[in-house]
C-alpha cells in the first residue's frame, strides 16, 4: 500500500462529490471503468471501495437539513468574537451540533458587549434564527449556501445584553486571548506599513492588507504566498534547524522534537486555516517519520493529512482554501521528480508557478470566472522575494520582538517596511502592464473532467520527457479553455437579464452569437450604504464575468438617479464600456464621454436597433425625463420605460401609437404614478417585468398597478419575488422566461 | 518491500506516471532499475540499439519477420543474467515485470532447451518470460542437444545445423520468446522451422539485445 494511499482518498472525494453535486453523476461510468483497473491490485481494491462508500455515507449524513429547536439556544462559543466594522459576532455551536452566527449591530446607543466573551464559554442566547442572505442573481456569491455547507444553521441577531448570558472559557479560549494580546501589542510597536503583512504572514489574517493589493495577488494566482501554507511551515522548520542545530545549541534529535512541539503552536498562532493545518500536519508526520528513521511516501502523508482533516470536519471539503491547498500540493508532489531534474532557480520557480497555475485553473475559474495567463511571470518576481527574503525576515522580526529591546525592534520594522513598500509598489506597477485577464465565464464542474484529463496526460508525457507529445496535450488543454470561452459566440440564443439589484433597475442584454452586450441602467446601492460600489462589485460585475463578458458595447442610463446609475463608476473599474447614452436633460457626472439621445434617435448594433421614444422635450422632472427605449429582440417588441409617469406614458403613446410590445419593463418599479390602463391597452404587452427591492420602503410595486396589470392579462415577473429574471430569445422567438429563485 | 535483486528496501515513488492507474508493481529498487538501459531506438527489424536504420544483419530476408528487445545487454544486465540463468536464481525473473509491454500479439512459443539442458538448469528461461507475460506457452518445437550457443563464434553459429525440430503442424501468427538476441541465429533457425510447418508469420520478443 505504500505510495498508494492517495487512491482511497480520490475514491473518498469522488463518493463525496456524487452526493454533493448533482452534475457529478456524469463521472460515475468513468469511475466504474477506472475501478476495473484495480481489481487485480490486491488489498488496494477493497480499501478503495470502502473509502468510496464512506465518502458517500459521511456526506449524505451531513447533507441532512438542520432542525430549528427554538429559542433559547444553548451551546459553546467556537472562536473569539470578531468585529467587522458594523457588527460584532461570534460562532456558537449549540448542544444539538448546529453552528449559529450570533450578531450584534453596534451603532447609536448600542455599544460593544461581546468582547468579554471567550472561546469555549457556555452561552444561552434568546432570539430568532434568520437565514443568511441567499444569492438572487446568476454569478452572485451565495452566502447562504456557503454558510450552510460550513455547518451553519443561521444567524441570530441580539440587541440587548439581557438576551445573552455567557460564562467561563476553555483552555483554547485562554490561548486565543494570549494570541489576541500578542497581536495587540505587536500592532502598536510595528510600523504601520509592515503590520498588515505581519498580521497576514504570522497570524493568518489578511484583513488589514489593502483590497486592491489582495485583488492583484488573487489575479496573479499568488494568493498562496499570503495564505500561510507549506511554504511558511517549511521556512519555519528551516529556520529552527539553522538557529538551533547549525549553531550547535542542540542535537539533531532534540531539534526534531522541538519542531514537533513548535508546529501545533505555530498552526494555532497562524489562525488554523486549512492550508496551514495541512502543512503543519504533513510536517509533523514527516518529523515523526524522520525520527523513526523511516522513509515515507509524500503522497501518503498528504493523503493522511486530508483524511484526518476531513474526518474531524467534513465541511472543509467545500472550503476553497482546502481545495486549492491540496490540489496544488498533490500536483507538485507528483512532479517532484521532474522538478528535481533542473535546479536552476529561475527554471524551478517558473515550473512550479506554471504547474500550480495549471493545476488550480479550473478551481480559479469556478470561483472567480477569470484568470491571468501571464501571472507566472509576476510569480517569478514575487516567489523568490517572499520566500528568500521577506517571510524569513518577518519570522525573525517576530522572534526579535520577544528578545530584543523595543527601540531596536522598532528600527528594524521601519527598515523592512520601507523596503517592502518599494517592492510591492514596483510589482503592482509592473503587474498592471501584464494584467491581461482572460474572462472565461462560469466554468461548470462538467468541464473539469476534460480539462484535468488533458492536464494529466500532458504531465505524464512531461515526466517521461516526451516533450513533443506533452506540447500537443498542452495545446489540447488550451483548446478546452478556448472552446469553453467561445461557446457564447456559437450560441444562437440571446438573453436579457433583469438583475435583482434591490430597489433599482439594471438589465443586461446579450445579443445572439454574442454580437453585442448592452446594459440598460446600472443601479447603485441605497443611500445609507457606505460602499458605493457594492452592487457593481457583488452583483453586476460578477454577473458579467460569469457570462464571460469583459466588454460592454453600450450602456444606456435612463436618468440621473442613484437607483439607475449608481453603479456606473464601479462598472467602469472592471469592464470596458464602449459608449454611454443618456438623455439631454441628464446632468449626472459620469467621468466618461456621454452621448445624448432624445426622441427619434436610434442606436444600431449588428442589425439590432434601439429607438428612443422619449424625452422629446424637457418634462421638468428627472423621472419624467427618462430615456424610453424600444427595440425588437427575438422578433418581438421590448419597451424599457425608466421611471416615467403616466403623463409621459400618454405622450409616448400619442406620439408613437400602437407599437408592437411583447415585453414591458414596468415603469418606476411599479409605482402607482405610472402604468395606466390606457397605456397597457394601447401596447398590449404579454409580459411585464417589475424591478423592485424586497420589502422596499416605497411599497413598490403598488397593489393597484398589479391589479391593472392583471386586468390587462399581463404575465408579471418581479425581481423582489423571482430574483433575477432572465428572458432567452432566438432570432425569431422568445424562448423562455425564468426567475433565478423560482425557475 | 525489498528489492528482488539487491535486497535493499524499495521506496515506491508516486508521480504522474503511476498516480492514477495501478501500473505494474516494480520489484526493483530505483538504483537497480537505473542499472538497466531500456532500448528506445534501434534497428527497426531486430531492435539492435547500435543502429537507427536497418542493420547489416537484417538486410537479408529471413523467416523471422521482426524482433523486439527490451533492454540493452550492458554489464549490469550481464551480471543479472549470470545470476538468473547460470546460477539458477529463478525468482529474479520477477524483476523484469516493469519492463515488459502490457500487451503483445501472437501465440507465444518459448524457444525450447534440449532435455539435457533443462535437466542441468532446472528451468527454461524462455518459458519463465512467457509466464511473466501472462501468456500460454505453446510447445511447438523441440531442440536436439548441442553446445551452448554462447560458446560459439558468429560463423560457427551460422554454419551449424538447425537444432530445432517441429512437434506438430502450426497455424496463425506466432511470437517467439527468448532471453537474449545476440546474432539472431537461434531465433531465425527456430522461426524457419515454424514457418515450414505452417506459421503465417513469426515475430520475436527477447529481454535483451547484445
Amino acid at each position: 500500500m505504500k505510495g498508494k494511499w492517495h487512491f482511497p482518498l480520490l475514491c473518498f472525494l469522488l463518493g463525496a462529490s456524487l452526493i454533493q453535486f448533482s452534475t457529478s453523476w456524469v463521472i460515475l461510468p468513468f469511475f466504474l471503468v477506472w475501478m476495473l483497473f484495480f481489481i487485480r491490485s490486491g488489498i488496494l481494491f477493497p480499501v478503495m471501495l470502502a473509502a468510496f462508500f464512506s465518502g458517500v455515507l459521511v456526506y449524505s449524513l451531513s447533507a441532512e437539513p438542520i432542525e430549528d429547536t427554538g429559542s433559547p439556544y444553548t451551546g459553546k462559543i467556537l472562536s473569539p468574537p470578531k468585529y467587522n466594522g458594523s457588527a460584532e459576532s461570534f460562532s456558537l455551536k449549540t448542544d444539538e451540533g448546529v453552528i449559529l452566527d450570533i450578531t450584534h449591530f453596534v451603532g447609536e446607543g448600542s455599544s460593544f458587549f461581546f468582547d468579554e466573551f471567550k472561546a469555549g464559554a457556555e452561552c444561552r442566547v434568546q432570539g430568532e434564527i434568520e437565514s443568511f442572505p441567499a444569492a438572487s442573481n446568476p454569478g452572485e456569491f451565495d452566502y447562504s449556501g456557503f454558510m450552510q455547507k460550513r455547518g451553519y444553521g443561521g444567524q441570530v441577531e441580539v440587541e440587548h445584553t439581557a438576551e445573552i448570558t455567557c460564562d467561563g472559557s476553555s483552555l483554547l479560549g485562554e490561548f486565543y486571548e494570549r494570541r489576541e494580546m500578542v497581536m495587540d501589542e505587536l500592532a502598536g510597536k510595528t510600523s504601520t506599513i509592515l503590520w498588515p503583512w505581519m498580521k497576514a504572514l504570522v497570524f493568518g489574517e489578511q484583513t488589514e492588507i489593502r483590497e486592491e493589493t489582495l485583488q492583484a495577488f488573487r489575479e496573479w494566482g499568488a494568493s498562496h504566498i499570503l495564505a500561510i501554507s507549506g511554504l511558511h511551515v517549511g521556512l519555519l522548520c528551516g529556520l529552527i534547524y539553522v538557529l538551533f542545530y547549525r549553531s550547535g545549541v542542540m542535537t539533531l534529535s532534540q531539534v526534531k522534537i522541538l519542531i514537533l512541539s513548535v508546529l501545533p503552536i505555530f498552526a494555532f498562532v497562524a489562525g488554523s486555516q486549512p492550508s496551514v493545518l495541512r502543512a503543519s500536519l504533513m510536517a509533523c508526520f514527516m518529523a515523526i517519520m524522520w525520527y523513526l528513521k523511516l522513509k515515507p511516501s509524500m503522497t501518503d502523508i498528504l493523503s493522511a493529512a486530508a483524511f484526518i482533516l476531513l474526518f474531524i470536519n467534513p465541511s472543509l471539503l467545500y472550503n476553497a482554501g482546502f481545495q486549492f491547498s491540496f490540489a496544488v500540493t498533490f500536483s507538485l508532489l507528483l512532479s517532484a521528480d521532474f522538478l528535481g531534474r533542473d535546479t536552476r532557480a529561475w527554471v524551478l520557480s517558473l515550473r512550479v508557478a506554471l504547474i500550480s497555475q495549471l493545476a488550480l485553473l479550473p478551481l480559479q475559474l469556478y470561483y472567480f470566472y477569470e484568470f491571468s495567463p501571464l501571472s507566472s511571470l509576476i510569480n517569478l518576481l514575487l516567489v523568490p522575494y517572499f520566500t528568500l527574503f521577506f517571510i524569513p525576515s518577518i519570522f525573525l522580526l517576530f522572534l526579535a520582538f520577544f528578545s530584543l529591546p523595543e527601540f531596536v525592534y522598532e528600527a528594524f520594522t521601519e527598515i523592512l517596511g520601507g523596503i517592502h513598500v518599494i517592492f510591492i509598489d514596483t510589482v503592482l506597477y509592473l503587474g498592471e502592464g501584464m494584467n491581461v485577464q482572460w474572462v472565461t465565464g462560469e466554468f461548470p464542474l462538467s468541464w473539469f473532467l476534460p480539462y484535468y484529463l488533458c492536464f494529466y496526460v500532458m504531465m505524464d508525457h512531461i515526466v517521461k520527457g516526451e516533450n513533443r507529445a506533452a506540447f500537443c496535450y498542452g495545446a489540447l488543454l488550451s483548446l478546452v479553455l478556448i472552446v469553453h470561452s467561445s461557446l457564447p459566440y456559437i450560441n444562437e440564443e440571446g438573453k436579457v437579464t433583469f438583475l435583482d439589484v434591490g430597489q433599482g433597475d439594471s438589465a443586461v442584454i446579450e445579443l445572439p452569437h454574442r454580437r453585442g452586450v448592452i446594459i440598460v441602467d446600472a443601479a447603485g446601492p441605497p443611500h445609507f450604504q457606505e460602499n458605493r460600489d457594492k452592487i457593481a462589485e457583488n452583483i453586476l460585475v460578477p454577473f458579467l464575468n460569469s457570462r464571460g463578458i469583459r466588454k460592454v458595447d453600450a450602456v444606456f442610463i435612463t436618468h440621473n438617479d442613484s437607483d439607475h446609475n449608481g453603479s456606473f463608476a464601479g462598472l467602469l473599474e472592471d469592464i470596458d464600456v464602449g459608449r454611454l447614452f443618456v438623455s439631454p436633460y441628464d446632468e449626472g457626472d459620469y467621468k466618461f464621454k456621454k452621448t445624448e439621445l432624445s426622441a427619434g434617435d436610434t442606436y444600431g448594433i449588428e442589425g439590432y436597433e434601439f429607438r428612443v421614444l422619449s424625452p422629446g422635450k424637457d418634462h421638468l422632472d428627472k423621472n419624467d425625463n427618462s430615456l424610453v427605449l424600444h427595440t425588437a429582440l427575438g422578433g418581438k417588441g421590448w419597451l424599457f420605460t425608466g421611471d416615467i409617469s403616466a403623463g409621459v406614458e400618454k405622450t409616448v403613446q400619442e406620439a408613437h401609437g400602437p407599437l408592437p410590445v411583447a415585453i414591458l419593463k414596468v415603469a418606476h418599479h411599479g409605482s402607482k404614478t405610472s402604468t395606466s390602463e390606457l397605456f397597457l391597452d394601447t401596447f398590449e404587452p404579454g409580459i411585464g417585468i417589475i424591478s423592485a427591492g424586497r420589502n422596499n420602503r416605497y411599497g413598490h410595486p403598488h397593489p393597484e398597478v398589479l391589479r391593472t396589470l392583471e386586468k390587462a392579462e399581463v404575465e408579471v415577473w418581479r425581481t423582489d419575488r423571482h430574483g433575477a429574471v432572465t428572458v432567452t430569445f432566438t432570432d425569431s422567438n422568445i424562448a423562455t422566461v425564468t426567475g433565478f429563485l423560482s425557475p | 518491500m525489498k528489492c528482488v535483486y539487491c535486497f535493499q528496501p524499495v521506496h515506491p515513488k508516486t508521480d504522474w506516471r503511476n498516480a492514477f492507474l495501478p501500473g505494474r508493481p516494480s520489484r526493483l529498487c530505483e538504483e537497480c532499475m537505473n542499472g538497466f538501459e531500456v532500448i528506445t531506438e534501434g534497428c527497426p527489424r531486430c531492435c539492435n540499439p547500435r543502429y537507427s536504420e536497418t542493420c547489416p544483419d537484417c538486410r537479408h530476408d529471413s523467416a523471422l519477420l521482426s524482433n523486439t528487445s527490451l533492454l540493452f545487454y550492458n554489464d549490469f544486465a550481464k551480471e543479472w543474467m549470470a545470476r538468473f540463468k547460470y546460477r539458477g536464481d529463478y525468482e529474479l525473473i520477477a524483476s523484469m515485470s516493469v519492463f515488459l509491454p502490457y500487451f503483445v500479439r501472437g501465440k507465444a512459443v518459448p524457444v525450447p532447451l534440449s532435455d539435457v539442458r533443462v535437466e542441468e538448469r532446472g528451468f527454461n528461461q524462455a518459458e519463465a518470460i512467457t509466464e511473466l507475460l501472462m501468456k500460454r506457452p505453446r510447445p511447438y518445437l523441440k531442440r536436439s542437444h548441442s553446445e551452448k550457443q554462447a560458446k560459439k563464434s558468429k560463423q560457427e553459429r551460422e554454419r551449424g545445423a538447425n537444432p530445432f525440430l517441429p512437434v506438430q503442424q502450426v497455424r496463425g501468427n506466432l511470437l517467439l520468446i527468448d532471453d537474449i538476441y545476440t546474432t539472431g541465429t537461434t531465433m531465425k533457425q527456430a522461426a524457419a522451422v515454424l514457418k515450414e510447418n505452417g506459421a503465417d508469420s513469426v515475430r520475436g520478443l527477447t529481454l535483451f539485445h547484445s
